[in-house]
């Protein structure tokens, strides 16, 4: 089936076919919906295929730069399937998520999409160059979304995260020119890097290592490099910011996993990674903590969110194969739980005018549905058995115990922080009196609902049977 | 039909329940849906029961997996259930308490307008328990542990619309995280060091592999700290208390019978490991003991009538602790099945009274309740008899029993566990001739209210009474030429240790001494709170006693050392550290480079003449480097 075309450009010309629909046709809504529900049908397909990478249907290259020795080749394997399912997932949801009286809508939705080309790219890359061309475009239209469509504050929050984010990526770009002068035969195609990096003088990989982390770093983000972000949750436009936190962050994650931890030996991977470890530790305390004193839902969701890419960075950087593991699922979970949150805040926000838990209290007598998905959502978010969280967090915990068990301790105070901000905040605005101070708008929830007892089915589906994707990261890893 | 699917049903019909209940609460009649809730309990109940003749008739272990559950590298867990005489007791207990437990609350929930949500958390939680006492691995186990702690905080909080429970019901969930963090880190090292978080292979690889001891030690430190959270025992048993804000069955069912328990569930399950580390047994005496008696102390000022039940809770938790800790397993289930009973009956007792005083929950308010009660009268006091330890009623003879053990293990600690035996007595007495005796302290609309209870909450109260009473047989001791039927029904399961020959005059002192003290507590308390008491007695306390009326201040010196200092320092991170350091750092980046561009631009100021000027200096610079080269 399908030898004419591979996968990937599937996914890419889906994509690009919804852009020009939407450039040049009408109800610009429909369209969109329609064709992030084809892209999520491919994405879907691509599931069933990727457990052999080796599937010719998995793999495309184009002729690209050739004179340096490189092409542009995109290839899907079991870990890149399950985050380009997720990416367009989320796409859909914040699709389905945009207000009809939203300014400019056929810019937005042909933004989003471009969006969604760059982080199907990301994910599936199998040339370096290719990735970090991919990796940048992404930022585009994240720039201009954010900005264009966000509050009053968001010019400065949105240049603070480009700059900070293109920061970053210069240092990734001088490892990659460093690494291509040395490489063999110029290539810098996955296979070959391997060899190449071993290539390297211990100071010349020592460089590779800290500029990749650190580009990634600042992408996830990472305690200290963390700040651009509760600033731009709290300007940015839910849709776009759907977006950003389900799964443009986890592109700083995913670049750990796949152009960094397999050009290591074991010994040279732990000699270095101390340091992050050391800093992706301190954020998850630190931001738990701070998520506790938060006083508005953005802010708490943005430092939930740190919380958890730290926890995940931990346990990707410890490289033991459960943590490694857990830690690929959880990009999905937590892709899922974070989507949900930013829909219910949406929600709130919408209905209820404001995102501060002091004008909010008792919302579920108001509306039990929203009460309901709150605290499942909540629930997911602090990882109790049988959600998807838990099957993620527990293979995390043990390889990072398996590590150092009083690491495990210290990351492991996040299990009991977030029961503590996540009930904090269901008793704040779930619980209690039903009392809100500001005028409540009666809105269409029908789009909101249905997302979310989609998400709340995933997340049940992953908690009790996780297997097949547990199989489909296992054979993407043992491809490394 | 196969042991197999029985023992998946019998979880699932609670979780049927709980489906029903929860997606349909708001479109039907809500009595329906609790009778509904309490039928597939019922049923439950009827498997078990089958399943509980079958493993009496065949001692052996089964083990039956259904799906794999997680599969990662080292992890390797089918979701499977195993069955033993162990918990298959533990089975009885929580769909038999549980199933009268439902039709109590019919009958006390019926005027709440959130009955079906009553219910479905109800049901939920006996699916978790059941979930917590099959699952033939920790991490099955702990998918229970979880979920009860869930519909804890669910029920705590049932009636949300009051801050007060909210908070409690946080308290609850947080505090039994802490000791969730500690039981995830034991099974991560159990995993590590032995390759298996099966029940099954654990026991075998034990055997087989030699790890030492002090590894050993910190894994059962670790599950111990885990089972002090869930069992509520120092440091983490504050959450407990504050719990009662829920609605008394779940007191009764949750707080008292089953889910506190499963701390003594877990350590007997691991014991295995607990046998090799004497240390931590040592220390679960010690905590135990401590935790007996300090909830005993603090149960003698409280005016609260859940509230003394509940630290007698506390207090009773430790007593089993104490028969674990010094190295009796088959007593502590001894004590738990007793427990379980008349201490829901208590609770169950407290909630008809409570019931008929309209909501009234402080005993200084009451007093002669007996006049217009008696069927909740006399159940509650043999429940009091029962936990008091008078002879012949259950708790007489698992008391005894661990107070035997006591004495094996240390004469000084004998002696303070009898003193916390006896302190039972008396605030537990305290509590019933306060409530039933006496002058009546509280309104006349509240004295004219007054009634017996309903039927439907009657019977459990007359069911559980006779268990009360009959229990304590089923581990009748050899001295009385008994059989010691739990003992060698749970042989298989738990090691049992062999006991020391005591003669037949020590252990007649040891029995019966003690109830020459208890009755004669019962009459000075008697005395005293039937005759001498008035309001103002009651509410006063001085000296020593007000440390007790207040808790020993526990609570406030966890707000000051925890849960202050940690707001604060997010205060402090917020304002000093996110905004003032890191931000402020990375911001000032940014005006730097700013200002470096402002200053550079005169560079470009577009004046051939200076252009050539800055031309020629890089010339002779590049000339000079040039000639340093060279030389």
């Amino acid at each position: 089936m399908l030898s004419w075309i591979s996968l990937p450009e599937l996914y890419l010309y889906t994509s690009l076919l919804a852009i020009f629909f939407i450039a040049f046709f009408q109800r610009v809504y429909i369209i969109s919906t329609i064709f992030a529900l084809i892209s999520i049908l491919w994405t879907i397909i691509g599931l069933f295929y990727a457990h052999n990478p080796n599937f010719p249907i998995n793999y495309v290259g184009f002729e690209w730069l050739s004179l340096l020795g490189n092409d542009f080749s995109l290839r899907l394997d079991g870990m890149s399937a399950i985050l380009c399912c997720l990416s367009s997932l989320t796409v859909l949801c914040s699709i389905l998520l945009t207000p009809k009286n939203f300014k400019q809508p056929r810019s937005f939705f042909i933004l989003i999409f471009s969006m969604l080309i760059g982080l199907h790219g990301v994910f599936m890359a199998w040339n370096m160059l290719s990735f970090y061309i991919l990796f940048e475009i992404v930022l585009i239209p994240s720039y201009f979304l954010s900005i264009n469509w966000g509050q009053k504050n968001s010019l400065k929050a949105t240049n603070k995260f480009f700059l900070y984010t293109f920061l970053g990526s210069l240092f990734m770009l001088g490892a990659i020119l460093m690494l291509y002068v040395n490489s063999i035969n110029y290539s810098l195609r996955w296979d070959n890097l391997y060899l190449s990096v071993m290539q390297l003088s211990p100071l010349q990989r020592a460089i590779f290592f800290a500029c990749f982390i650190f580009a990634f770093g600042i992408k996830m983000p990472i305690f200290p490099f963390h700040t651009w972000q509760p600033t731009l949750y709290k300007n940015a436009p839910i849709p776009v910011v759907l977006l950003l936190s389900g799964v443009m962050v986890k592109m700083g994650l995913f670049g750990i996993v796949r152009w960094m931890l397999p050009f290591f030996s074991s010994n040279q991977w732990h000699n270095y990674a101390h340091y992050p470890i050391i800093l992706a530790t301190i954020g998850v305390v630190y931001a738990s903590i701070l998520a506790i004193s938060q006083k508005n839902l953005r802010s708490l969701v943005a430092y939930s969110s740190i919380a958890h890419i730290g926890f995940m960075c931990v346990a990707l950087l410890v490289r033991s194969s459960e943590s490694l593991d857990g830690a690929i699922l959880q990009m999905l979970n937590h892709g899922i739980n974070v989507a949900a949150l930013w829909i219910l805040v949406d929600y709130i926000e919408r209905k209820f005018n404001t995102s501060n838990y002091i004008d909010l209290q008792g919302l579920i007598a108001q509306d039990s549905f929203l009460g309901a998905f709150f605290v499942i959502v909540s629930l997911a978010n602090i990882a109790l058995p049988l959600t998807n969280s838990f099957a993620g967090e527990f293979p995390m915990l043990y390889g990072i115990a398996k590590y150092n068990i009083y690491l495990a301790l210290i990351v492991g105070l996040s299990v009991i922080l977030s029961a503590v901000y996540m009930l904090n905040v269901c008793i704040k605005i779930i619980y209690c009196k039903y009392h809100v101070s500001t005028e409540i708008k009666q809105i269409n929830s029908k789009n909101h609902y249905i997302i979310l007892g989609t998400l709340s089915i995933l997340i049940f589906f992953i908690g009790i049977y996780s297997k097949p994707l547990f199989q489909l990261i296992r054979q993407g890893i043992t491809q490394l | 039909m196969s042991l197999s699917t029985l023992l998946l049903l019998i979880p699932l019909f609670p979780l049927l329940g709980f489906l029903v209940n929860i997606f349909l609460y708001k479109k039907i009649n809500s009595n329906y849906l609790a009778y509904f809730g309490t039928l597939v309990i019922g049923i439950s109940f009827i498997l078990a029961f089958k399943v509980f003749v079958y493993i009496f008739n065949n001692d052996e272990l089964n083990v039956y997996n259904y799906f794999s559950f997680l599969n990662v590298g080292q992890i390797k867990l089918d979701f499977g259930f195993l069955l033993d005489r162990l918990n298959g007791l533990y089975l009885m207990i929580i769909t038999g308490i549980g199933f009268f437990i439902h039709l109590y609350s019919i009958s006390y929930m019926n005027k709440d307008k959130g009955m079906g949500r009553y219910f479905a958390y109800l049901n939920l939680f006996v699916f978790s328990m059941l979930l917590l006492v099959l699952g033939n691995n920790y991490v099955i186990l702990f998918i229970g542990w979880e979920g009860v702690g869930l519909c804890s905080f669910l029920l705590i909080g049932f009636w949300y619309e009051d801050l007060a429970n909210m908070q409690a019901a946080k308290k609850a969930f947080v505090m039994n995280r802490i000791g969730d963090l500690c039981f995830l880190l034991a099974m991560f090292l159990i995993l590590e060091n032995y390759g298996t978080l099966n029940f099954l292979d654990l026991g075998n690889a034990i055997k087989t592999q030699n790890i030492s001891t002090s590894k050993i030690t910190a894994i059962t430190l670790l599950i111990f700290m885990g089972a002090t959270g869930k069992s509520a025992q120092i440091p983490l048993y504050t959450w407990l208390p504050d719990a009662m804000a829920g609605p008394t069955p779940v007191s009764a069912l949750i707080h008292a019978a089953t889910m506190v328990t499963a701390g003594i569930y877990l350590i007997a399950r691991s014991q295995v490991l607990f046998l090799l580390a004497p240390f931590t047994l040592n220390i679960i005496a010690i905590i135990g003991l401590i935790t007996a008696i300090l909830a005993a102390l603090i149960a003698t000022k409280q005016k609260d009538i859940k509230k003394i039940l509940a630290y007698s809770t506390v207090s009773q938790l430790g007593f089993m602790f104490m028969a674990i800790g010094t190295g009796s397993f088959h007593v502590a289930v001894f004590h738990v099945i007793t427990h379980a009973f008349f201490k829901a009956l208590l609770f169950l007792g407290s909630g008809s009274v409570i019931h008929a005083m309209g909501g009234e929950q402080d005993i200084s308010k009451m007093g002669g309740l007996g006049e217009k009660m008696f069927i909740t009268q006399l159940t509650f006091l043999i429940g009091c008899c029962a936990i008091a330890g008078i002879p012949g009623f259950s708790g007489f003879f698992s008391k005894d029993a661990i107070l035997l053990s006591a004495f094996h293990y240390n004469t000084l600690y004998f002696a303070l566990a009898l003193f916390s035996a006896l302190l039972t007595v008396f605030y537990m007495f305290r509590l019933y001739f306060l409530t039933f005796y006496g002058k009546f302290r509280g309104t006349e609309s509240q004295w004219a209210h007054l009634h017996e209870s309903p039927i439907l909450m009657i019977i459990p109260l007359l069911v559980l009474s006779f268990f009360s009473i009959i229990n304590g047989y089923i581990d009748y001791p050899k001295i009385f030429g008994g059989h010691m039927l739990l003992s060698n029904f749970l042989a298989n399961v738990l090691t049992i240790k062999p006991e020391i020959p005591l003669s037949h005059t020590t252990e007649y002192i040891l029995m019966f001494a003690p109830v020459i003290v208890i009755i004669a507590i019962f009459f000075i308390t008697m005395y005293w709170y039937v005759f001498l008491v008035n309001q103002d007695k009651i509410s006063r306390a001085k000296g020593i006693y007000r440390v007790f009326a207040n808790k020993f201040y526990i609570d406030e010196l966890y707000y000051f050392l925890i849960v202050r200092p940690i707001n604060y320092l997010g205060k402090w991170l917020e304002h000093r550290i996110e905004y003032g350091l890191i931000d402020n750092l990375i911001e000032s980046l940014g005006r730097v480079s700013v200002y470096l561009g402002y200053r550079f631009r005169y560079l470009q100021d577009g004046k051939i003449s200076s252009y050539f000027f800055w031309m020629l200096l890089g010339i002779i610079l590049l000339f000079g480097v040039l000639l340093l080269q060279t030389h």
